[in-house]
């Protein structure tokens, strides 16, 4: 049996009589995975990842962590948890490393680490900078180094690449999948990104309007979502595209020199591809417009 | 425990750069140091007196401001800006996903609160102190001033500062943790602590309401009369910030109202179980107590003097017969005394000092008394400790009564419902002073006292109502007034024949009122109430009726006959002889004090030390001005007495200001700039000529002809144009025209 580090059975919440915030969530959250809680904004993200860490109190006992119950352990379950909850908590009135030496103190960790996670969030040359000095990635980042700090077990991450410029978000995505290989942190991230979810993520659950979607590993999100779209740039599109359309009747023209089509899944496209240059295709570029996207559209609307 | 200490250290770490502390020395030092500076500035000549210690003066003088207002705005800051960390960037958050119990969370705060407190009251003790060598070493300081660090006084001061100041702490910490906004938590706290001190002026607050206690320490900062560390007001502070705490910190944990003190049904209980506990305390603690009687009537105390004192005499407030002779030893007394006491004030004579004490029966007074050659102090303890307290401060506090002076100015005449409203409502204030009073213990006047003190408001008040209808009558001679309810109501409570109250002149003007309330014949108030005291049964109430009614005939008389034909008259009625020999002193008095007798001789020196007796001052007209530095009204009659002096400086008369200053330095100070035309004196033995002057206030103006005998020893104001005429017509002058 697998083992879980945080299990849900059937998690409710409301805040109030008539409004449910979560209903009848359970969620499974392997060992050593990556595991990616995706949802729209207002799904009730937010709300699990409080409950999660106890921010919020429960109203039935059905959380577990470390396969005991979570309100058994707090907050000393918190010893081997790295949490970013609304991110980012700082001291704007303290430098960064003023910031990782206060936790460093509530968590008894050696101020020589503190140097460490610095380094591993890219920060060294600016730990004596204030906090309200920094960019929102630097926050982001310092508020990660923060969580990462007591080197825990399980990282709750809410958001973590909100804001960030596309460089940031791969920094943090490189520093995520590193931790998770190299020191086997689970990681618990949440985001409304389907894109960044696939790019890293081992498992995924879906939440929409605080009911639980899909749960799963990443290959079996992708045989679930089932089709393929891509964009192919070519010349002389229109010939193609009356060529074509005879086979297969969901392509489509997009414009002068595009037009898209859905194949079975991504393995089909070496071979189709093969095919259409065989037949004197001329090929500039083929995209693949994200099955999954329209998919995730789809379940969560 | 080591959660908590960790909590601690991270809280520390985080106030970093917030400027906390700065504020608590800011706020600390702030009062202290702009009182030396006025101080200095003002370079005020302090008055001679008692001894005293320069700093304990300045505590006393400026610990309610830092405790009404300072201390009270630096928690209400500190409590701000130190939630307002946390609220700001989801700092709670980040506390309660670490390792941290929600305890530590919320008290480390709350002690790292209570920290910049201590910090501000540790700088207020020191800059008070330092302020005080600043002024010590700018002024010129008295011979009767020292300067000394008073170490017990200031420890205790701090402790009791701290504790009274947790009961707010944790209030206004509470509201700052649970209301995210800076600006409503700022609000509340602002409007409780201005609210309250405008409210605290019309209203008594309760021992329990959050800045009481502060305002308790600022008010007694010399602390317990008995003795203890600390008073209850401190305790009551330390268990309500208890009840507190324990509401803020389950609010907190569970974050809401409900699941922090309504379900399960475990956190009614605990709830209920901490209000029961600590309630119950309070209400114990807040329980006024009494003194109880002892088995004797004890008079003892210490004496702290600069001339010897080896007796002190107890005399009744009524015609100031001895009654205990007390000895002195080693500056200490103790004597058990037999005589009979009814409850009442008594005098206590030290030399020329006389100290008020109020006692009864099985009493045991104990009183400290500090006395040199001007001034006297003293401090009440034992069994009326609260009743002598109430009377002290009363006298020390006059309170200005807008009834009398409205009366005195003829206002409202016209309008009796406007005047009873008035006299209404002061006298339910007095009432209410009366009632809220106690000590810094907790002590309140005993049954006996209060019920007499209130009668005695009562009867204050229905002479002010007397006063009233007798100048309406005066003036509508065709409209009643009549009473109201309230004023019936008033009637009712004060007993005709409480012989008691009779040592107090207001009880005797009532009862007058009241026996010549139905005489209707056209002779004067004195011979009405003569009359109607000669119909009263015989007996010791009526003896006491007549010596105030024959002593005021007396003063009132417009001559010898009169006044001899009165007492003829009237003083076989007396049961007691003591009261007629009284009587025939007065009369005795006054006598001497007529046209064409020999005034008294005196000595008094000039500014130079020249002496000059009344002898000297023969052979012209003498206009005498007795006067003193400190008295208002003398100051107001001055330039016209100047005035007169250089008109009639070529007349065979001359202008003689006497002043009778205790102490001799304020008279020096204030006779240099006085015109040249009145000859400045001060007279030597000040008791002895005031008692065969009868000067029993001044201004007092008097006539003396070139022989040395009295042409008027009740002489008008200069300011009064009947001054003139009768001095031009004592000089043969014509009339002006």
């Amino acid at each position: 049996m697998t083992d879980y580090i945080i299990r849900t059975e059937h998690l409710t919440f409301h805040y109030s009589k008539n409004r449910k915030a979560l209903d009848n969530v359970s969620l499974n959250i392997p060992k050593g995975s990556i595991y990616g809680f995706l949802g729209p904004n207002g799904a009730g993200k937010s709300t699990t990842m409080r409950l999660l860490t106890g921010i919020l109190p429960q109203q039935d006992k059905s959380i577990y962590l470390f396969n005991k119950p979570l309100d058994q352990q707090l907050p000393k379950a918190f010893d081997r948890v790295g949490s970013l909850v609304e991110s980012p908590a700082l001291y704007l009135h303290l430098s960064g490393y003023d910031n990782l030496k206060y936790i460093a103190k509530l968590r008894n960790v050696p101020e020589s680490r503190i140097n460490e996670v610095l380094e591993l969030v890219d920060l060294q040359r600016d730990a004596k900078r204030k906090a309200k000095a920094y960019s929102l990635g630097m926050k982001q980042r310092l508020a990660i180094a923060m969580a990462l700090l007591d080197e825990p077990e399980l990282l709750l991450l809410d958001e973590p690449v909100n804001g960030l410029d596309p460089n940031g978000i791969q920094d943090i995505r490189k520093l995520l999948v590193r931790l998770n290989k190299e020191k086997g942190v689970t990681i618990f991230v949440s985001s409304h990104l389907l894109a960044e979810i696939e790019k890293m993520c081992t498992h995924v659950g879906i939440i929409s309007k605080g009911k639980i979607q899909f749960e799963g590993t990443m290959e079996e999100l992708s045989k679930k979502s089932g089709l393929c779209k891509i964009r192919i740039t070519v010349k002389d599109a229109q010939r193609w595209y009356d060529e074509l359309v005879k086979e297969n009747p969901t392509v489509q023209m997009d414009n002068n020199t595009q037009f898209s089509l859905e194949l079975q899944n991504r393995e089909e496209i070496p071979v189709f591809t093969k095919e259409l240059v065989n037949k004197g295709a001329e090929i500039y570029e083929i995209k693949i417009l994200d099955g999954l996207e329209e998919w995730f559209m789809a379940l969560v609307n | 425990m080591q959660n908590f200490i960790t909590a601690l250290k991270a809280e520390h770490l985080k106030r970093k750069k917030t400027g906390v502390y700065l504020t608590a020395i800011i706020l600390g030092a702030f009062i202290p140091l702009i009182y030396a500076i006025a101080f200095i500035t003002q370079n005020e000549t302090s008055q001679p007196g008692l001894p005293y210690n320069i700093y304990a003066q300045t505590l006393e003088m400026i610990t309610s401001s830092f405790t009404d207002f300072f201390l009270p705005l630096l928690i209400l800051i500190s409590a701000s800006r130190l939630t307002q960390l946390d609220h700001k960037n989801g700092g709670w958050q980040l506390m309660e996903t670490q390792p941290l119990k929600k305890t530590s969370i919320y008290f480390a705060k709350y002690t790292q609160l209570i920290l910049v407190t201590f910090v501000s009251i540790l700088t207020f003790i020191a800059a008070s102190y330092l302020g005080s060598v600043l002024i010590s070493l700018f002024i010129d300081m008295p011979e009767n001033a020292s300067i000394s660090f008073d170490f017990g006084l200031s420890f205790w001061l701090m402790v009791r500062m701290l504790l009274a100041a947790l009961l707010f702490a944790s209030v206004q910490y509470a509201v700052s943790v649970l209301l995210p906004s800076f600006i409503w938590s700022m609000l509340i706290g602002l409007f409780l602590l201005l609210g309250y001190m405008i409210a605290v002026n019309f209203k008594a607050f309760p021992s329990w309401f959050p800045l009481e206690t502060l305002k308790k320490v600022g008010n007694y900062t010399k602390g317990s009369d008995l003795g203890y560390w600390i008073t209850y007001s401190e305790i009551i502070s330390v268990l309500s910030s208890f009840i507190v705490l324990y509401i803020g910190f389950m609010w907190y944990k569970f974050k809401s109202i409900k699941r922090a003190f309504v379900s399960p049904g475990t956190r009614i209980g605990a709830l209920a179980g901490v209000l029961i506990v600590f309630g119950g305390a309070i209400w114990y603690m807040t329980t006024p107590n009494t003194m109880s009687p002892y088995s004797k009537t004890v008079i003892s105390g210490t004496i702290e003097s600069t001339t010897p004192i080896d007796k002190i005499y107890l005399a009744d407030n009524f015609m100031g017969d001895t009654l205990a002779e007390i000895n002195i030893s080693d500056g200490k007394f103790h004597q058990v005394v037999n005589n009979d006491f009814p409850l009442d004030i008594y005098h206590l004579k030290i030399g020329q000092n006389v100290a008020n004490v109020i006692l009864s029966n099985k009493d045991s007074l104990f009183v400290k008394l500090r006395i040199n050659k001007e001034n006297g102090e003293i401090d009440y303890y034992g069994t009326r400790v609260a009743e002598n307290q109430y009377a002290k401060n009363k006298k020390e506090n006059i309170s200005w009564s807008s009834v009398a002076y409205g009366l005195d100015q003829n206002r409202n005449l016209d309008k009796p419902a406007k005047f009873i409203d008035d006299l209404i409502s002061e006298w339910k204030e007095s009432i209410n002073k009366s009632d809220n009073f106690k000590t810094v213990d907790n002590y309140v006047p005993r049954e006996d006292y209060k019920l007499q003190n209130k009668r005695l408001l009562t009867i204050t008040y229905l002479n002010y109502w007397n006063d009233f209808v007798k100048k309406r009558k005066a003036l509508y001679p065709e409209e009643k007034t009549e009473p109201t309810e309230e004023i019936k109501e008033m009637i009712a409570t004060v007993p005709l024949n409480d012989e008691g109250l009779l040592s107090n002149e207001d009880y005797f003007r009532y009862l007058k009122s009241q026996i010549i309330a139905e005489n209707k014949e056209e002779v004067d108030e004195n011979t009405k109430t003569l009359q109607a005291i000669e119909k009263m049964e015989k007996g010791s109430f009526r003896d006491k009726m007549l010596y105030w009614q024959l002593d005021k005939s007396i003063k009132e008389a417009s001559n010898n006959e009169e006044r001899n034909n009165t007492l003829a008259k009237y003083s076989g009625l007396f049961t007691q002889t003591n009261y007629i020999a009284n009587l025939n002193a007065t009369n005795k008095l006054y006598a001497s004090l007529e046209a064409g007798k020999a005034a008294p001789q005196f000595e008094a020196i000039d500014k130079d030390q020249k002496v000059y007796t009344l002898n000297e001052l023969k052979g012209k007209y003498v206009v005498m001005d007795v006067w003193a530095t400190w008295c208002g009204p003398c100051e107001r009659e001055r330039p016209s007495f100047e005035k007169m002096a250089i008109k009639y400086k070529d007349q065979p008369v001359q202008f003689v200001a006497v002043s009778m200053d205790r102490r001799i330095e304020d008279w020096y100070v204030e006779v240099n700039n006085r015109s040249k035309s009145v000859l400045q004196l001060h007279i030597n033995d000040i008791s002895k000529f005031s008692k065969e002057y009868n000067t029993q206030s001044i201004p007092r103006f008097i006539l003396i002809d070139p022989d040395g005998n009295f042409v008027n020893s009740q002489f008008p104001r200069p300011s009064d144009a009947n001054f003139e005429k009768m001095l031009r017509d004592a000089l043969g002058l014509e009339e002006e025209k």
